[in-house]
């Protein structure tokens, strides 16, 4: 079996899978009731990513700053989206929680993307990307345990981390 | 190691980074390219702009020229930026050129009548690398 990674991308409960293999990204994308694939060549997929998940310049306030949470507070705020926090949840405070909400008072959408190596590489490892895009802008989503931190970045900082997802530096 | 680096005619200074070199240097610009064989280079551009033209003008009237210039052109990021002290625009977009997918970053000041366009430019799948680079290179620019 030759060597491939496969690609995971959750946005809004909504699920697009594939694989890069041989240079070529196949990703099977939701379109209504119906899956559409995608087929691009490796050095176009953090594009195509970035197409899918609506990646584009958004707002960034001088004055944002990290905000960090329990997983359990940012779950509870992003329900009822389907959403499936990557680590257990914790415990979480009424300020933790209210912080959040504060954030995603504008709208949201929520999004992750996974690129891992397939079972046949003998070597398991993934990279990911967890992002919220708000109505103030877009914020890193990073794990620490049972605690989130959510980090202001600009459009610019997120492609940067699809193209490192893709070329694996 | 890198190097300081004074354009003799046009007026502006950048911090060469290694693994760039100075690979061509007109009246009106310098490029920048890897010390290696590849396709990422910096293009330092020097424009005459109509009279008091401002970066953000000036990145608009850009963008639109390589959205029609460019395959498959797309604008990722758009924003304000302080470049070598002054406040100008950045933008990032990504397009395809000869097959391949790349990725440009560039910096815009204006002022006086003159504009100023930096322009960092690599295959998409070495962008994460060189990003730092970039950003340096425009965090050094002095005119």
């Amino acid at each position: 079996m030759s060597a491939y990674r496969e690609i995971d991308v959750r946005r809004e409960g909504r699920r697009a899978a594939g694989r890069l293999e041989a240079g070529v990204a196949r990703l099977l994308v939701p379109r209504g009731e119906d899956l559409e694939e995608i087929v691009v060549p490796e050095d176009a997929l953090p594009d195509a990513l970035a197409r899918l998940l609506d990646l584009g310049p958004r707002p960034v306030s001088p004055a944002a700053t990290p905000v960090r949470t329990s997983v359990e507070a940012l779950a509870a705020a992003l329900e009822p989206a389907g959403w499936e926090p990557a680590q257990p949840p914790g415990g979480g405070s009424a300020e933790d929680h209210e912080a959040i909400q504060g954030l995603l008072a504008a709208g949201h959408v929520h999004w992750r993307v996974e690129v891992r190596e397939g079972p046949s590489s003998g070597a398991p490892h993934a990279l990911d990307l967890e992002v919220l895009d708000t109505g103030v802008g877009l914020w890193l989503v990073q794990y620490d345990e049972a605690e989130v931190e959510l980090s202001p970045a600009t459009a610019t900082a997120v492609f940067r981390r699809l193209a490192a997802l893709v070329s694996g530096h | 190691m890198s190097g300081r680096y004074e354009h003799p005619h046009a007026g502006f200074s950048l911090t060469v980074p290694m693994p760039f070199a100075i690979l061509e240097e007109a009246a009106d610009r310098a490029i920048l390219g890897l010390d290696a064989p590849g396709d990422s280079t910096l293009v330092l551009m020097v424009e005459a702009l109509p009279g008091d033209m401002r970066a953000d003008e000036l990145a608009g009237a850009g963008l639109e020229a390589l959205a029609r210039e460019l395959g498959a052109f797309r604008l990722i990021d758009r924003a304000s930026a302080g470049i070598g002290g002054e406040r100008g625009v950045r933008t990032l977009s990504s397009h395809v050129a000869d097959g391949r997918a790349m990725t440009l970053e560039q910096w815009r000041l204006a002022a006086g009548g003159e504009g100023l366009i930096l322009t960092g430019s690599c295959p998409t799948l070495e962008y994460s690398a060189l990003a730092e680079v970039f950003d340096a290179v425009a965090a050094s620019l002095r005119r």
